[in-house]
Order: structure tokens, then C-alpha cells, then sequence
């Protein structure tokens, strides 16, 4: 990824949702994810790339990569269902999107992932990287599938430098609100 | 990067984008067919590994673009049943069917089970009987109780 990358803010759901969009790109990171995860193809090269992963210590309990497809589409349709519940405030009983994110404590960087385990059925290794903002303003940086304890695989280093570069950049105004975070569903 | 913009500022500055809504929406409301079209891409998928083919490799047995079967395998345009079919032929897999899809032909799709109970002999003839499944299931529970009951089946 090039250093630095200049990108604009897409507001998703005024106020509480933003997603990071790099120059050059036609899509969000937010898009850019679902896509991707809503893509079997996509998904199938992945999991067979990543396989050593998947089966290394049978965390996954030894799932095939096509049955690892069938899983992320479910734990994607979610997170989907999840956060167009929270854009039409159908929140009867519903939590604020910060009860979804979790503080990602890396180095000095406090970030949040999108937590999505408690309580699911699937396995739970979806993850949306984003920038807390303020109580329940959140900007998305990336995401990615986490296999293994720890960022240090390849695609997951990457989000990490993407969520670094854009808390460096938000924290450079006199915003003092600014924390990382990484959100399951 | 720049770096002469406040966090309020970009906020200010950004672009509402609802397009992201309205595909969810549609997913939702078609969860059923996408998630059919899904797994027809992955079970394609893991068929051409299987088989040892590039995506090429089939785009030209079924005389069509590799874009198109890209798409398909990537659920961004879902192939039509005639097509389903087509790719069903090439791979020599089943991807599509009806569910209990009989000929009608079909001679035999039931069984007759004959039963007794010696000891309720005096009782009504529904004790000596027969049933026959699927159609009919219902045993009474004296029969059932009885130790000397005893059934006979044609299956």
C-alpha cells in the first residue's frame, strides 16, 4: 500500500457512520469489504491462500475452505443485517453501534474492531477496522478476516498501517475524541 | 497526505451515500435466490479445481466470454437456468433440481403393515388391522402396550 494514501470521508449513516474512500478508488472501504466477502471467488482464493491458517491449530476446527466460504457469507449477512437494523432505527432494544466495537489495543494505538462473536453460531473472523471518533462516531478503515491471534498476516498488516495512517491524519486537528477500534458482529 | 483538515472539517466535507443501504436491502429481501446463486458459484468453483480447469477452460466449452463465467463465479450476474444447466453438462455435476422429482411410472412408494394382538381379540377389529404408510400412521396404544402384539410389514 502506498504511504499515505489521501482519501475523503462517505457518510453511511449521518453521524454515527463513516467509511474512509482513497483517492483513485470508486468504491468505499465499507463496499470494498462486503464485496469482497459477498464474492465466493474472492472468498474461495483466500481461504486456499490461507489455508495453513485455517487448519494450523485447528482453532477452526479443521473447516474446509469451501465450508469457510459458506461461513464468512453467513457472518457478513450479519453484520449486514445488523447495520441496516441501526441506519433504519429499528432499535426498539437496540445498542448503540459502540456496544458492537471493541478497543484493539496495538503498541500505542487504541483501535476498535467490530465484535461480532457473543452468542453467533459460525465462526467468528470477520473483522471491520475503524477510527472512534467520538461516542458512537465511527470512521471504517478496512477489515479483513483474522485467523490468527495478532495482526501480523500479510492482508491484516496492511489494515493496520491503513488505520494508523487515518488516525494519524484525524488526530492532527485539535479533536481530542480520537480512538482506534476494531468491530465484530 | 495532507494534513491540514480537522476531523470536523472532513466530516463537513463528505459525501452522503445511501447505495450501500439499498444493496443490503435488496440482498435481504432476495436472501433466498442469493444465497442459491452463492452456492452455485461455489460449488462451480471448487469443481474446477477439482477437475484441474482454469475459469477459461470452461468459457469455451460453453462458447461464452471468460468475463461472463467471472461474474458469475463472483455472483455479480447470475446465470439463468438454462445456463445452470449447461454448466451442470460440462462439469458433470448436479447444481439445480426439483426436489422429490419422481417418474411417474413409480410402482411402489408405500408399505402395508399388518398387525395383531391375541389379547384384545374381544375388542373392536381395530386391533387387528393393517396400516398403510406413508398415508396412514396411526397405531393405537393398546396394540402398542401389548407384549404379545406382533406386526407384519410387506416392505
Amino acid at each position: 500500500m502506498a504511504e499515505n494514501r489521501k482519501f475523503e470521508l462517505v457518510c453511511l449513516i449521518p453521524d454515527i457512520l463513516y467509511s474512509v474512500k482513497y483517492e483513485g478508488e470508486s468504491i468505499t472501504e465499507f463496499q470494498k469489504l462486503f464485496n469482497n466477502w459477498n464474492n465466493p471467488l474472492w472468498l474461495h482464493k483466500f481461504f486456499s491462500e490461507n489455508v495453513a491458517d485455517l487448519n494450523g491449530d485447528n482453532t477452526w476446527g479443521g473447516i474446509s475452505v469451501g465450508n469457510a466460504v459458506r461461513d464468512t457469507r453467513i457472518q457478513a449477512k450479519e453484520m449486514k443485517s445488523t447495520i441496516l437494523a441501526i441506519s433504519n432505527g429499528e432499535s426498539a432494544n437496540f445498542k448503540l453501534l459502540s456496544d458492537y466495537f471493541q478497543p484493539l489495543i496495538s503498541g500505542k494505538i487504541k483501535t476498535l474492531e467490530w465484535d461480532k462473536g457473543k452468542g453467533l453460531l459460525h465462526h467468528n473472523w470477520l473483522r471491520i477496522y475503524a477510527i472512534k471518533c467520538s461516542k458512537n462516531t465511527f470512521v471504517i478503515t478496512g477489515g479483513g478476516i483474522k485467523l490468527t491471534r495478532g495482526m501480523s498476516s500479510p492482508h491484516l498488516r496492511e489494515e493496520k498501517l491503513k488505520l494508523e495512517q487515518a488516525e494519524k491524519y484525524l488526530r492532527s486537528g485539535d479533536d481530542d475524541q480520537i480512538d482506534l477500534c476494531y468491530l465484530e458482529l | 497526505m495532507e494534513n491540514d483538515k480537522t476531523f470536523k472539517q472532513l466530516i463537513k466535507e463528505s459525501t452522503f451515500d445511501n447505495s450501500w443501504k439499498e444493496e443490503f436491502q435488496f440482498q435481504s429481501e432476495n436472501e433466498e435466490a442469493e444465497d442459491l446463486y452463492f452456492e452455485i458459484s461455489l460449488r462451480i468453483i471448487e469443481r474446477l479445481e477439482e477437475l484441474g480447469w482454469k475459469k477459461s477452460d470452461l468459457a469455451e466449452k460453453l462458447g461464452v466470454s471468460n468475463q461472463y463465467i467471472s461474474k458469475i463465479l463472483k455472483t455479480i450476474q447470475n446465470p439463468s437456468i438454462t445456463t445452470i444447466i449447461k454448466i451442470q453438462n460440462a462439469l458433470e455435476i448436479k447444481l439445480i433440481g426439483i426436489p422429490n422429482q419422481q417418474p411417474k411410472t413409480q410402482s411402489k412408494n408405500q408399505i402395508t403393515v399388518k398387525f395383531k394382538s391375541p389379547g384384545l381379540m374381544n375388542y373392536p377389529k381395530s386391533y387387528l388391522g393393517e396400516i398403510i404408510y406413508p398415508s396412514q400412521t396411526h397405531l393405537t396404544s393398546k396394540w402398542q402396550e401389548n407384549q404379545k402384539s406382533s406386526y407384519q410389514c410387506d416392505c
